[in-house]
């Protein structure tokens, strides 16, 4: 996956992050430069913020979230290790388990739909939000493949906030039951990612 | 995969069970790998949620805060054992003045996604009808050659609305023409620096706006 860079956004350092890879930034910011850390924040800073309201469900509470994980990128940068994985995976983890830390406290788990406030070159440039709306369906259409058990026990979790344990009381199903069900979900999803493949792209050669 | 691995990854653990999940971890290379892997996925849901977007203050806040500390140095845990974040001083006053201001932003024009025949991706199409190209898995344009974009209607004319030789994983290109309704967009492989015509059928093509 591509990093995802505001266009028009003032740079805040002499230097020109804007061709760094993400984990090269997170160096950065390991070395308590912070404007590797707006440039990491103007990369993620709106998807974590979609992420964090989609699991709170309150604007103020969702900024909270989103700052306080990119405090602890700050923080934890030198901890960093790309060979666990992406530095985007990394922040957006931290970003939904701060998220899921304060809808635990609140217990608020309300289910009331939420607006897609989006558009071509509004807050990103037009590649990044057409890319974002592809991603977004492609997903969406994944998850709408799965058995609607599974669906419902993949979406509760991560986009709910709920534990295997709640989720067994709250669907009435054994824990034993939910903990297959989210393993065989988070399965089929990945499968459901793959390229389909009607859809091989075409070859040089 | 570990059962365990799923749950960990969802943060769907009882917090006993995250906690044992974790000094497994660092004893298990495999399951280290598993949710690296997982990662990738979980960063997929983070994509697939309705866009939003935060108060511009929200940046300046971070920044704010992140000056304002002094970050302890020396190693840390390692990156599987994330860290209970607190501590953070939490501005609600001024989050809930900013959320109502955020929220009379004007409402952006509707995008809209068309699928592409004979290649993986979409064109996106905006209210105005500009329109960004997305496509997965495309080889680079081999040397001396370009992709070239055309605003298509009918079996005769084609407009020329841009070229791209760099790929990536996944290319994004903003058409430098918009894209009408009846007409669809088709990609060509030209000589280096574009053609006024196409010289061939379209490699792959969007469905009709």
């Amino acid at each position: 996956m591509r990093v995802l860079r505001r266009s028009g956004h003032p740079v805040t350092t002499p230097r020109d992050l804007a061709h760094l890879s993400d984990e090269a930034v997170v160096a950065l910011v390991a070395r308590a430069e912070e404007g590797a850390l707006g440039e990491l924040y103007d990369r993620y800073g709106s998807t974590a913020f979609a992420l964090s309201l989609r699991v709170l469900r309150d604007r103020g509470l969702a900024e909270d979230a989103v700052q306080d994980a990119f405090l602890t990128v700050w923080r934890r940068a030198s901890t960093f290790l790309p060979e666990r994985g992406r530095a985007s995976s990394w922040l957006l983890t931290l970003v939904h388990r701060r998220a899921v830390d304060l809808v635990r406290r609140e217990e608020r788990h309300p289910a009331d739909p939420l607006e897609n406030d989006e558009g071509l070159g509004e807050e990103r440039s037009a590649e990044d939000s057409a890319w974002l709306r592809f991603e977004r369906e492609r997903v969406q259409a994944a998850l709408a493949r799965l058995p609607d058990q599974q669906r419902e026990v993949l979406e509760l979790a991560y986009y709910g906030g709920f534990t295997q344990s709640q989720l067994a009381e709250r669907l009435g199903r054994p824990v034993g039951t939910i903990k297959s069900q989210m393993f065989a979900a988070l399965s089929r999803l990945r499968e459901g990612l793959e390229p389909q493949p009607s859809e091989e792209p075409w070859r040089t050669r | 995969m570990h059962e365990l691995t799923a749950g960990y990854a969802l943060d769907a653990l009882e917090p006993d069970e995250a906690r044992a999940y974790e000094s497994h971890l660092g004893r298990c290379a495999p399951c280290r790998e598993e949710l690296a892997e997982l990662g990738d996925l979980t960063e997929a849901l983070a994509h697939a949620v309705p866009a939003a977007a935060p108060p511009a203050e929200l940046r300046r806040r971070i920044l704010a805060a992140a000056r304002a500390e002094s970050r302890p140095a020396g190693p840390g845990r390692p990156r599987w054992a994330l860290p209970a974040v607190g501590l953070a001083v939490t501005a609600s006053c001024t989050a809930l003045v900013l959320g109502v201001l955020a929220a009379t932003r004007p409402s952006p024009a509707r995008l809209r996604t068309l699928p592409l025949r004979g290649a993986t991706g979409a064109l996106v199409l905006s209210g105005d009808r500009s329109a960004v190209l997305i496509v997965s898995g495309l080889r680079p344009a081999p040397g001396g050659r370009t992709y070239e974009i055309w605003v298509m209607k009918g079996a005769t004319s084609a407009r020329r609305a841009g070229i791209f030789s760099d790929t990536g994983k996944t290319a994004r290109v903003r058409l430098s023409r918009r894209v009408e309704t009846g007409s669809f967009v088709g990609v060509t492989l030209e000589r280096a620096g574009g053609v006024t015509h196409p010289t061939g059928a379209p490699l792959f093509r969007s469905a009709p706006a």
